[in-house]
């Protein structure tokens, strides 16, 4: 099988004791392209994941590779039989390998000199060569986590599946291990799945991102797309925060630049402070998070809404502010946004 | 197809792993299985009757008596000591954490024949008192060695360490955030340690204590030397002295149910509670710097614990041994065999606890039926193995002669202690993630490439603790060899307790003081083991 062929998944569902964790689900996982499974804790992201790798059987539907069936009712190609990648939380690093023997557990059919070889270009690509000799418990969090992932790519998987590698990491390293690493993925060329919890995190390193609650996959589209025309409250809601206002808390004159609904969810970038804006607010309270300052905005006197500013100066309590309406950040219970 | 399918993810029961786990359970559980099935099922005739009669009730209340009072000791000794070594500053502390695990090195019955010679009439302490007080020796009461006390202390002291690792480990662990919210709240220092340590630590500390008492049970050397009438010295008189090994094994149905009850009990007062550890946000306690006069008080205090229980006894075998000579009876060949055989069993015992660690990570079943095998072994003394094993002979039509007795040992060996083995085998599997296995499997390893490649590497980084154990375990173990070791076939042990029993305490002392020395470094390198990876986490 060539290494470039998508991974499609076909109404799929896996029950445990009888109850679906993974309900119907359809997701293809394109190659070159990182697709994110982004949902709570228990929305099924894993099993849906371990479904993919042939950790576990499928109870409906289908999963296949370039159009040669891995997973159905009828026939289980084992996880050891399919080439796929797996990278965990944990690293899964095996203890009593330094790094380049962990990046070259894979090579069984390589010679030793051939294995090394390859081993020590991959912990290059991932700038550990230096790291070589190092044994798992010598190495970072970061470290390990890029041991891991140069172990999988090593093996010259069909698809790599990454369930939260990046979670375990330290803030101040997971940007820098999250970029080597997913830039070394997309490299590879092959299909990659990654499971995240957090939309930030999905959003910045997946082409494609499907939304996943309940076991069922709610939608899945690029993430500009989802984040901007979300097919649920729920979709949007895991895309980022929304504030809840009815109606008749809005000002007037936006009234009419949004379609007729009892309720509106607007996401902060929906407020804008605009010298030239159609509305005065008066600020409830602000707090600068680094570069953005958040700023909550009464609309009544038991309604507010938020909004981001970028500037020097944290307004103050009781300020009025000039602002203006962005639609395109204003959604409608219960479908789609305004724009 | 769906048979393939499901085959695939619940492999059926005696798949070929299954099967070898449950050959290994079998070869560990079979003397016990087999003295539990003759005591139930095999008639004690008359000698059963006249026992029951006579000395049933006394054997019976004499092993509870020794128990309770080995617990009280126990806890008296572990407790406090673990307690001020782990959570406050005092002089000497670094030593005492480490020399308290000394007295493991010496077996109960080591220590009985120090203190019966040591606290003799004849001997040095009562000598000294005399000189010093001027007093005859029917002028004084002195402490009775040959007693139900005198045997609980040689216990207690020979088996506290037990106690003290696991409640030192507990105290270590307490979290930070739990003592200082204690402290916010105005607890006492005593209430601290009355309130919240010890109900915290309690699970652990019964754990440990739970173990020590099994081995108070179990114990035959040292109740028999000091004359006390355990159950222990009931079945050995009844196989040995009056031949009724039927009636041996019904009280050896009594010694193994006293053995579970341990075990349940233990269970019982662990209950549900125990040290909540959450990885994230969790540290240890620094240490209390006790004021100079408390201080040096514990200092006292646990210096008189490490005395009592090991210095003291030790000392005195150093001392006879010297007065007498070293060149007292034939050691180099008890040495040999000794050794012999705790590498021979360390050995047996090593692939068993091997097989059924990495059995239990396969399926459920191989898990069952691995630990259940091993921890009846454990749970029963070697008495009742040795028992068991004499009974298969019988059964089988071999007899106890040569080597097939030696190979007989070994397996006894490897059936009462594959336990101890496969605790650090275990250990080292749980620091390993939990994802290994799919990692391997993800990289095109098969289920046999897994078990030589990941699961044999992984479980091996605990080995040298499991040998560790395994062979000081069998270096000291006594009733099981004295029943079933070749004519003439001594290990020191044996030959310890011949000349001991003989009256002839002299002779007794070289091969006594050569168990603990050998166990000794062991233990020393173990401690120390234990200490630097306390300090290690306390740093982290």
């Amino acid at each position: 099988m060539s290494n470039l062929q998508p991974i499609h998944a076909r109404g799929v569902t896996r029950r445990y004791d009888g109850r679906a964790v993974v309900q119907d689900a359809s997701l293809t996982l394109e190659p070159g392209k990182i697709t994110a499974l982004l949902g709570q804790s228990g929305a099924g992201k894993s099993t849906l994941l371990r479904l993919f790798a042939g950790l576990e059987p499928v109870d409906a539907g289908d999963i296949s590779h370039g159009g040669i069936p891995v997973s159905t009712l009828s026939k289980h190609v084992p996880a050891e039989e399919r080439q796929i990648g797996l990278i965990f939380q944990d690293f899964a690093l095996f203890p009593h390998l330094n790094a380049i023997d962990n990046v070259g557990f894979g090579l069984t059919r390589q010679n030793r000199k051939e294995r090394r070889e390859s081993a020590r270009h991959w912990l290059d690509r991932l700038g550990l060569s230096h790291r070589a000799k190092a044994y798992p418990h010598e190495l970072s969090g970061g470290e390990q986590q890029r041991v891991s992932i140069a172990r999988a790519l090593a093996a010259q998987p069909i698809a790599i599946l990454m369930d939260e590698p990046f979670s375990g990491l330290d803030v101040t390293l997971k940007s820098e291990v999250r970029r080597t690493a997913l830039a070394a993925v997309t490299e590879a060329g092959i299909p990659a799945l990654l499971v995240t919890h957090d939309a930030s995190e999905a959003m910045r390193a997946a082409d494609r991102v499907a939304v996943m609650s309940d076991g069922v996959i709610l939608q899945e589209d690029t993430p500009e797309a989802l984040y901007l025309k979300p097919v649920s409250m729920s979709v949007a809601r895991a895309l980022g925060p929304l504030r809840s206002v009815r109606r008749g808390a809005l000002p007037e004159n936006w009234q009419s630049k949004v379609p007729p609904s009892e309720t509106y969810c607007l996401r902060p970038e929906a407020v804008r402070l605009d010298p030239a804006g159609d509305a005065m607010l008066e600020v409830v309270a602000a707090q600068r998070t680094s570069s953005l300052i958040e700023i909550e905005l009464k609309l009544t006197d038991t309604e507010t809404i938020h909004a981001l500013a970028l500037g020097p100066f944290t307004p103050k309590a009781g300020d009025k502010l000039a602002v203006s309406l962005a639609p395109e950040f204003v959604f409608t219970a219960p479908q789609t946004a305004t724009a | 197809m769906q048979a393939i399918r499901a085959s695939s993810f619940h492999p059926p029961r005696l798949n070929p792993v299954a099967l070898i786990t449950l050959a290994a359970a079998c070869l560990i559980g079979a003397p016990v299985a087999f003295a539990l099935f003759t005591g139930v099922i095999g008639g004690g005739g008359d000698a059963w009757t006249h026992i029951v009669s006579t000395q049933l009730l006394g054997y019976t209340m004499t092993t509870l008596a020794v128990i309770a009072l080995t617990a009280a000791l126990i806890l008296l000794f572990a407790v406090p000591t673990a307690w001020f070594v782990s959570l406050n500053e005092f002089p000497g502390r670094g030593f005492f954490e480490w020399a308290l695990i000394l007295p493991l090195a010496a077996p109960g019955y080591v220590l009985a024949y120090a203190w019966a010679d040591a606290a003799d009439v004849a001997g040095p302490i009562q000598s000294a008192l005399r000189d010093m007080t001027g007093l005859s020796a029917r002028d004084y009461w002195f402490p009775n060695v040959y007693s139900v006390p005198g045997l609980s202390f040689v216990m207690a002291s020979a088996l506290f360490p037990y106690a003290y690792l696991t409640a030192r480990a507990a105290f270590s662990n307490l979290s930070l955030c739990t003592m200082e919210a204690a402290r916010s709240l105005g607890a006492s220092p005593r209430r601290l340690f009355l309130q919240v340590a010890l109900p915290a630590a309690r699970p652990a500390i019964f754990a440990g204590l739970a173990l020590a008492l099994m081995e108070t049970a179990a114990d035959y050397g040292a109740a028999s030397y000091l004359g006390v009438q355990t159950l222990s010295v009931g079945i050995f008189r009844a196989w040995h002295s009056f031949s009724e090994p039927a009636v041996a094994a019904r009280l050896a149905v009594l010694l193994i149910l006293i053995a579970f009850g341990l075990q349940f009990i233990e269970r019982i007062a662990r209950g549900r509670g125990g040290i909540q550890q959450t990885a994230t946000r969790w540290r240890t306690p620094r240490r209390q710097k006790l004021g100079a006069l408390s201080g040096w008080a514990v200092a006292i205090g646990c210096s008189l614990v490490l005395l009592l229980s090991f210095v003291i006894p030790v000392t005195r075998l150093i001392w006879v041994s010297a007065e007498t000579g070293l060149g007292q009876g034939q050691i180099v060949r008890p040495f040999l065999n000794s050794l012999t055989l705790a590498l021979a069993g360390s050995a047996a015992a090593f692939v068993l606890a091997l097989t059924i660690t990495i059995g239990a990570r396969q399926n459920r079943f191989s898990q069952f039926v691995g630990r259940f095998a091993a921890g009846a072994g454990y749970a029963a003394p070697g008495i009742v193995l040795a028992l068991g094993a004499l009974f298969i002979l019988s059964w089988t039509g071999f007899s106890v002669a040569g080597p097939a007795a030696l190979i007989f040992l070994v397996w006894i060996y490897a059936s009462r202690f594959t336990a101890a083995g496969a605790e650090p085998l275990n250990a080292a599997f749980s620091r390993a993630p939990a994802s290994l296995g799919n990692a391997a499997r993800s990289l095109g390893a098969s289920r046999f490439q897994r078990l030589v490649r990941v699961d044999l590497p992984v479980a091996m980084s605990g080995a040298s603790a499991a040998a560790i154990i395994l062979f000081v375990e069998m270096l000291k173990e006594l009733p099981a060899t004295l029943m079933l070791r070749p004519f003439n076939w001594d290990t020191l042990a044996v030959q310890a307790f011949a000349y001991a029993s003989d009256e002839r305490l002299a002779a007794a002392t070289l091969p006594s003081l050569l168990i603990t020395a050998a166990g000794l470094g062991p233990v020393v390198l173990l401690s120390l083991q234990l200490t630097r990876a306390g300090q290690s986490r306390a740093a982290g």
